[in-house]
């Protein structure tokens, strides 16, 4: 009952900062079927008692520590808990209609534009944390690339998270013949246990290419589930670069539908696992049209006890015909503690299929190679760290910005020395 | 001071089969030993022992440098009291540059005094033009898709970089044309002198005409069975190893 009372104090504040009225209704109507729909239930991790349902958005203190900023994107925005704290964008850009702003901001200047997307693919939301990130949204971010504009340089939003449980949702959308590419950090501010059940979506017009790099190094107290999702249209491309490192216990799904005939994905990520973490990780292809090609390559690094789950899933429906789709997944383990499942998953109901596998491994550091560098006066832990960056150099290479590059291999070595 | 490596009734097992069964040996500084001796007979054993490659296990005997035993070190260890070993075969890393790893190498023999980038840089650029590799070896990864003698040159590179007291060249010559060895036994020369001793690991005398050896060591049995000087390995050429095997140690023979 306590919830139900929190749980109307909460729309009241909406509604009485203005919200549209469809996007109130959908926050009602996702409440309304909350108590009917069980938790999500991934197939190796239980999150009954991760006490994600229980989480409330909140404010945050006006003197919020701010996440930095390095300031060589062309269109930059910082967040904490997804309310804006500070904001650049090229004019150039501006004056070709491309928006980078909060979501807030969206909601208040842009509602017609958002309008047709945001929730657009959680309409019908099939478990309860769905429909609560429905219902209690709040912040987030939101890119818009106006039909053919192509931008060079890479957009950034650096998302800092604190102080209380969060709904951030990060929207992007890309018109027809868009291109873009985004760099998403995502950061703890402080060390307070929280919650976070955010969402990633992307609408991708005919065309459009985005390449998105998420780097994910919240907290180890933070407790999340994030899912992200794109919608492809034709001949539409996404190149992921995801980097799943940070919170405690997380579950998160990167889903891309290829919706549009000849889209195409791909998907490269990273996952490191430390300490107590528990990672759920999902990459998720369906081929809903014909010739559509996916492509998956995951690297994780686990040690401690950490425990990792890795899920690559390829849907190919029945009518799409001619697509190609490749997994591939490789997990080094470096204590004897840790685990780690991966499970490739290719579900085929089309006979016409161009190519469909899968390749999974994982294993221990390649002792001659350790070995080796030692000879050269290297210490073990220094050794260690020089192979899993190598190991995860064909990746992290892809990240666009450098400089955030380069924090992943500095966060790297601060896994593996602690 | 002048390095020293005594090597003392050193014997060796793998897997519970000996292989090394008592092998003596000192090697000062200004000194290039040649071990040879046929296939099988313990000398990679003999290299990867020295630098304590864990598969190998001394049951007996004693490795000292400058008198101290690293027998039961790390190779990171025995590397920091000035060990080198160039291998027969070197590993490939993907994702590490050679200079990146070089660097790493640099600072880790030298934790107190960490070398700063542009002088590392002028160090490695100049031992590169000394063993004719060229500028962008430094941006590759670690032998990863590298011929064998681009391997091996890489080898005396790390050798030439690291400046080590003591080198073990383990079947450097291997695989080398003609002018690839040397290329790299000019190296070797030009980085000899009173503060590095050499033992040149080698199933041929080839590398010995390019670099002459003080001394020459016949291993047979997991035993130096016969020491000489260079002239022993210009007799191995013309005469083959078989009549060591019945002069020098009729047991072996049988």
């Amino acid at each position: 009952m306590a919830q139900t009372l929190l749980h109307n104090a909460y729309l009241d504040a909406c509604r009485q900062r203005g919200e549209p009225a469809w996007l109130l209704s959908r926050r009602e109507e996702a409440w309304q079927v909350s108590a009917e729909l069980p938790l999500p239930r991934p197939e190796k991790t239980s999150i009954d008692r991760w006490g994600l349902e229980k989480a409330l958005p909140g404010a945050i203190p006006e003197d919020a520590v701010l996440p930095a900023m390095d300031g060589e994107a062309s269109a930059s925005l910082v967040t904490v808990n997804g309310f804006e704290q500070a904001a650049h964008m090229d004019p150039a850009l501006a004056a070709q209609g491309v928006l980078l702003t909060s979501l807030d901001r969206a909601i208040a200047e842009h509602p017609d534009l958002i309008e047709p997307y945001l929730l657009s693919h959680l309409l019908e939301p099939d478990h309860l944390l769905a429909a609560l990130h429905r219902t209690y949204l709040q912040g987030g971010h939101v890119l818009y690339v106006p039909a053919g504009v192509e931008i060079e340089m890479p957009l950034e939003i650096v998302s800092g998270l604190g102080y209380q449980d969060a709904y951030p949702h990060t929207l992007v959308v890309l018109a027809r013949g868009a291109r873009a590419t985004l760099v998403h950090t995502e950061l703890s501010v402080d060390d307070s246990t929280m919650r976070v059940n955010s969402a990633f979506e992307a609408f991708l017009g005919e065309g459009a290419f985005l390449r998105y790099a998420v780097v994910q190094k919240l907290g180890s107290q933070v407790r999340a589930f994030q899912p992200r999702l794109a919608r492809l249209d034709r001949d539409a491309q996404i190149e992921w670069i995801v980097v799943q490192a940070g919170g405690g216990r997380v579950v998160t799904t990167n889903q891309t539908l290829l919706v549009g005939e000849g889209a195409s994905a791909e998907s490269y990520a990273v996952f490191l696992g430390a300490g107590d973490q528990i990672l759920d990780f999902q990459t998720k292809m369906n081929h809903w049209a014909s010739h559509t090609t996916s492509d998956m390559d995951s690297k994780g690094v686990m040690t401690d006890r950490a425990k990792g789950v890795y899920t690559g899933f390829t849907e190919i429906k029945k009518g799409a015909h001619g697509c190609a789709s490749w997994q591939k997944e490789k997990t080094l383990m470096l204590s004897d503690d840790c685990r780690v499942d991966l499970i490739p998953a290719l579900w085929i109901y089309d006979d016409d299929v161009q190519k469909a596998g899968h390749a999974a491994a994982a294993g221990q550091v390649n002792q001659e190679q350790l070995y080796y560098l030692m000879s050269r006066g290297i210490r073990e832990k220094d050794a260690l760290l020089l192979l899993v960056t190598g190991f995860l150099a064909t990746i992290l290479d892809r990240i666009p910005l450098p400089q955030v590059r380069d924090e992943i291999a500095k966060l790297a070595a601060e896994t593996l020395s602690r | 001071m002048r390095p020293s490596l005594e090597i003392r009734d050193l014997h060796v097992s793998i897997d519970d089969k000996e292989i090394l069964s008592g092998v003596n040996l000192t090697i000062q500084g200004g000194e290039v030993h040649a071990i040879m001796g046929p296939n099988g007979t313990g000398k990679s054993t003999l290299a990867s022992t020295m630098m304590g490659h864990p598969r190998y296990q001394v049951t007996q005997g004693e490795i000292l440098i400058d008198g101290e035993n690293i027998v039961g070190m790390k190779p990171d260890e025995r590397a920091r009291r000035g060990l080198f070993l160039a291998m027969q075969y070197p590993q490939e890393l993907s994702g590490v540059t050679t200079g990146n790893f070089l660097r790493t190498a640099v600072n880790s023999l030298h934790p107190e005094h960490p070398m700063p980038v542009l002088q590392f840089h002028k160090l490695l650029t100049e031992k590169m033009k000394l063993l004719d590799i060229e500028p962008n070896f430094a941006q590759r990864y670690l032998n990863e898709g590298f011929s064998g003698g681009e391997k091996k040159r890489n080898e005396i590179l790390q050798m030439a970089v690291l400046a080590p007291r003591l080198a073990v060249l383990d079947e450097i010559d291997s695989g080398l044309d003609i002018d690839a060895v040397k290329i790299v036994a000019n190296g070797v020369n030009t980085l000899l002198g009173e503060n590095m001793g050499v033992m040149i690991i080698t199933h041929y005398e080839r590398i010995l005409r390019y670099v002459r050896p003080h001394f020459v060591h016949i291993l047979l049995g997991g035993k130096v069975a016969v020491s000489g000087g260079p002239e022993l390995a210009d007799e191995l050429e013309a005469r083959g190893y078989d009549w060591i095997k019945t002069e020098a140690d009729p047991a072996l023979a049988e």
